[in-house]
């Protein structure tokens, strides 16, 4: 494929565990714009092929866009042709195979083996084990298991490069000996990413049993991760691997031309991207990050961009029904019910609702039950990925620690919530953010797709980004305070370019409404209580901030953190529904 | 005409041809042979590879630096050895020796160090259904098949088992909260609508089945479903579900058959659902629909979600989209229940029985 020919119309397909979105992006006036979409039900089954899914999604496409891109036969019109039908080129982004069982060898929890377990959690890989220096004692007990786990991935680190390499060395014996032992079908990859210093011996000792990569110390010294060059390389080892057990899935990748990438990858690229541009435009003192969330039917990721890092985390969706149904387990989930539920109730919904993740909410009660679970996993996320980076910091009964700006959610149950303001409540229960942010909806679901596609053409990204293909829902002013409730806490002038200038005072407690119209520019003259802090750099400190309207104009979240959810039922009940009241039922 | 969804299947089938393939992760022994006939415990294939790793500090040994060792290394990486065995000698004025400590595979020597397997990891592949060898999968495995009724569920525990078929209740009565006629035997397959305290799914256990299914279990039962010694399948899903005639019918006409359980859980990557096999070869068979198709009008159905869960119906008419109760939309069915009345839902929210 000819990548220095400016492609006109890209296809972008979407394979997700439970459905595979088409979306196709073409000019316009001189820009890109999203011209349409499509979706069906992913077709991966013991018998069937996923481009039975990618095919139906693509007749859905043709009829939403107008636009003729499939051949009689069913194959794809490329490139374009005179008449304006068909398509220039293909990128891809897959989540519909199975996480790869995977062993980190390391040293220290807290250190290189923290790395391996962000790593492996960054990408559909499935810790299995992880085995650091306190195992090192029996070295043939370790071999054993590494036998008995049999894992498809081994992420070998550990060590400072240039630091100290006996511990390193005797975990690479280790793991030649487990792939002398290993027949060669079942060898795993071992993807060293420790002590470069090592590397050598790495090659030598191992290369000869198994395959090897070989890349980037994830932990080049102490408290810093380095996983991009690694996410990258096991990126493209799990697509190989689902090519192997997923019908369909090579030639699609094969018709991408290779531009492609697991989802979770591209994501994290994406993320990357934008908390580059982000700073680059506003030139804060203080870095913002970008915060990008999908729950996907099949797993939650959640991806948080700081000056061009990306921390992201993958995990199943119903991790947390493991069966083992207790009271306790369910209470998290039970909090967000914006009705009175019974426990038993919850819990017959989630676990039939975990055999089925497909179902759609059909009853009012179904919406509540999901839109709570939606809230938890949120939280869920949020907590895992702060216990995997330490620079990362959610405190449930805190909120989020940092500015994020935006915050850019998908996900049908986000996505295509009845309303905006419930989209909006779920991402502020869930998240609990603090200061200034905008929350985002990726209707379409393209976020990781503009990852893929951005590498070989940037442009793409940036003009889709500024498109209503993301619907803003609006910015939110998240007020912290210690002040008792109903206190004011907070001034704000909010001044229009077209006039109908207005203050308001906020009292602890509140959630509020603004009206701003969708687009309408407006600037927010914030002047915070002597102990609010509203993420202008510390308590009583205020400023001039420039907003856009969203569906919802502009929200003002002065409810608390952590929010104050009472203990008793009826009272907590009455006030999720005042909340949601608020933003418009 | 509206196109339906692709829906998930569940097979609830009186009579048709099952094929399911049993294949190692690695090359092996395969057991069995065309046209063998088979039960759900009998291993099909089996792979074994060495384990169980001892090291041998032989530089230690023989007195001598671990550069010094590889000239007096006796045998070779690959060698099986028995106990006693000669690995490395020192000759000098005292003889070194360094013998194995049992009996093994020598694995690698290195470092002045011998690493020795002295047992294997052994991996094996069951028939989990009764049936017969179809073909073999030279060195992997084979592809069963059987002539059968089958029944297919949402849950197993990822156990199997076989035994005669006992049904326990009546599907048109109520569900069945673990009362068991004490004229249920042991070694039995006992099939119930529905098990919802602990005490009832104790009492059932205390019989000696060889296996469970139910129609539905109570959520707080999982646990110790997951733990039983034998096979349990749930088939229409979790807490107070209306009872399913379709699948409870087709098991009572088929009581006391030798019946197979393959509890495992469902794996749509691999195409597995737990499944209940009864062998039987009366007409002409079912077509396979495989784990799933295009929902159509005249489908039988199960509904997953809102008032009408745990129901089976007939679709009636496939529908645009259309807004819920709940405020979503989404592509809609029409379903007639068994009692005449008619409910639209989310075509995502329904299986199709056939």
């Amino acid at each position: 494929m000819d990548l220095t020919r400016q492609a006109q119309t890209v296809l972008g397909l979407d394979i997700g565990r439970i459905n595979t979105r088409a979306s196709l992006f073409g000019i316009v006036d001189g820009k890109y714009r999203l011209l349409g979409g499509g979706i069906a039900p992913t077709t991966v089954d013991g018998d069937r092929h996923l481009g039975e899914g990618v095919g139906e999604a693509l007749e859905n496409l043709q009829i939403n866009c107008g636009r003729k891109l499939l051949r009689p036969d069913g194959g794809l019109i490329m490139p374009v042709n005179p008449d304006g039908e068909g398509l220039d080129r293909i990128a891809l982004t897959c989540s519909a195979g199975p996480p790869l069982k995977t062993v980190a060898l390391g040293l220290t929890q807290g250190g290189s083996l923290a790395a391996a377990r962000a790593l492996i959690g960054s990408l559909p890989l499935a810790l299995s084990g992880c085995i650091g220096l306190a195992d090192l004692g029996d070295e043939t007990l370790v071999i054993d298991r590494l036998l008995q786990l049999r894992p498809k991935v081994v992420v070998l680190t550990g060590g400072e490069n240039a630091g100290a390499e006996q511990h390193v060395r005797t975990l690479i014996e280790i793991t030649r000996t487990a792939c002398m032992l290993l027949p060669d079908e079942i060898r795993p990859l071992i993807l060293y990413a420790g002590n470069t210093f090592l590397r050598e011996a790495v090659e030598r000792r191992l290369e000869p049993w198994s395959p090897v990569q070989i890349t980037a110390n994830l932990q080049p010294a102490h408290g810093s991760f380095d996983l991009v060059p690694a996410q990258s390389i096991l990126d493209r080892f799990i697509l190989q691997i689902w090519e192997k057990e997923i019908p369909g899935l090579k030639e699609l990748i094969h018709l991408a031309g290779g531009h492609c990438s697991t989802r979770d990858f591209a994501m994290n690229r994406m993320v990357r991207f934008l908390s580059r541009t982000s700073n680059g435009e506003h030139a804060v003192e203080k870095l913002r990050g970008v915060l990008a969330v999908d729950l996907g039917g099949g797993s939650t990721t959640l991806a948080v961009g700081l000056g061009g890092d990306a921390q992201t985390l993958t995990q199943p969706a119903w991790d947390f029904l493991p069966g083992e149904v207790q009271e306790q387990g369910l209470l998290p989930v039970h909090r967000w019910m914006s009705e009175q539920v019974e426990l038993d109730l919850v819990a017959d919904y989630l676990h039939n609702h975990a055999l089925h993740p497909a179902i759609i909410p059909g009853i009012a009660m179904e919406l509540i039950l999901s839109q709570a679970l939606s809230r938890f996993r949120l939280q869920n996320a949020v907590t895992n990925l702060a216990e995997c980076y330490p620079s990362f910091s959610f405190d449930p009964d805190q909120g989020l620690d940092g500015d994020f700006e935006p915050v850019i959610a998908s996900g049908a149950m986000l996505t295509q919530a009845p309303t905006a303001g419930q989209s909006m409540l779920m991402l502020l229960d869930g998240l609990q953010p603090r200061g200034v942010t905008t929350m985002v909806l990726d209707r379409y679901h393209i976020l990781p797709l503009l990852g893929v596609i951005g590498e070989t053409l940037p442009i793409l990204p940036v003009q889709i980004l500024e498109t209503d293909a993301f619907q803003n829902l609006g910015t939110v002013i998240i007020p912290v305070s210690p002040a008792p409730e109903g206190e004011q806490i907070l001034s704000m002038q909010v001044i229009k370019e077209t006039g109908g200038d207005f203050s308001i005072n906020v009292a602890q407690g509140t959630l509020r409404r603004l009206v701003l119209q969708v687009n309408e520019p407006a600037v927010l003259v914030l002047k915070p209580g002597p102990e609010t802090d509203v993420g202008f750099g510390g308590p009583g400190i205020g400023g001039r901030l420039k907003v856009t309207g969203g569906v919802l104009g502009l929200v003002v979240d002065a409810r608390g953190r952590p929010l104050p959810l009472p203990d008793e039922e009826e009272q907590r009940v009455a006030l999720m529904q005042r909340w949601l009241w608020t933003l418009g039922g | 005409m509206i196109r339906g969804m692709l829906a998930d299947v569940l097979q609830v089938s009186p009579h048709t041809i099952i094929r399911r393939t049993r294949r190692l992760p690695l090359a092996g022994r395969v057991l069995v042979s065309d046209g063998d006939a088979v039960r759900p415990e009998d291993v099909i294939a089996e792979a074994s590879f060495p384990a169980k790793v001892v090291t041998l500090d032989l530089s230690r040994g023989l007195g001598i630096s671990p550069t010094e060792t590889d000239a007096c290394v006796v045998r070779e990486p690959g060698d099986q050895l028995k106990e006693g065995d000669l690995i490395a000698q020192c000759e000098g004025a005292l003889t070194r020796l360094v013998r194995s400590p049992s009996d093994g595979f020598l694995v690698d020597i290195s470092h002045g160090r011998a690493i020795l397997a002295t047992g294997t990891e052994v991996v094996r592949v069951r028939a989990e259904m009764i049936g017969f060898v179809e073909e073999v999968i030279p060195e992997f495995g084979v592809i069963l098949t059987s002539e059968c009724s089958l029944v297919q569920g949402v849950w197993g525990n990822g156990l199997a088992g076989a035994g005669l078929l006992g049904v326990v209740g009546d599907p048109k009565e109520e569900p069945v909260d673990g009362e068991v006629p004490e004229t249920v035997g042991e070694g039995k397959i006992l099939a119930l609508v529905s098990c919802f305290d602990l005490s009832g799914l104790h009492r059932l256990i205390n019989l000696g089945p060889a296996g469970l299914i139910f129609g539905t279990l109570a959520t707080e039962l999982i646990p110790t479903a997951r733990q039983l010694a034998i096979p349990v399948i749930v088939l229409q899903g979790f807490g107070d579900l209306p009872p399913d005639p379709v699948s409870i019918d087709m098991l009572a006409s088929r009581e006391g058959a030798m019946t197979s359980l393959n509890a495992i859980p469902c794996d749509l990557y691999q195409g597995h659902r737990p499944e209940v096999t009864i062998p039987y070869g009366e007409g002409e068979p079912e077509a396979d629909l495989g784990l799933q198709t295009q929902l159509t009008v005249g489908q039988c159905v199960r509904i997953l979600s809102g008032e009408a869960i745990g129901q089976t119906g007939e679709i009636v008419a496939l529908v645009g989209a259309e807004v819920f109760e709940s405020g979503l939309h989404g592509p809609a069915a029409r379903i007639k229940l068994p009692e005449g009345e008619e409910v639209q839902l989310p075509q995502q929210n329904l299986t199709i029985l056939h």
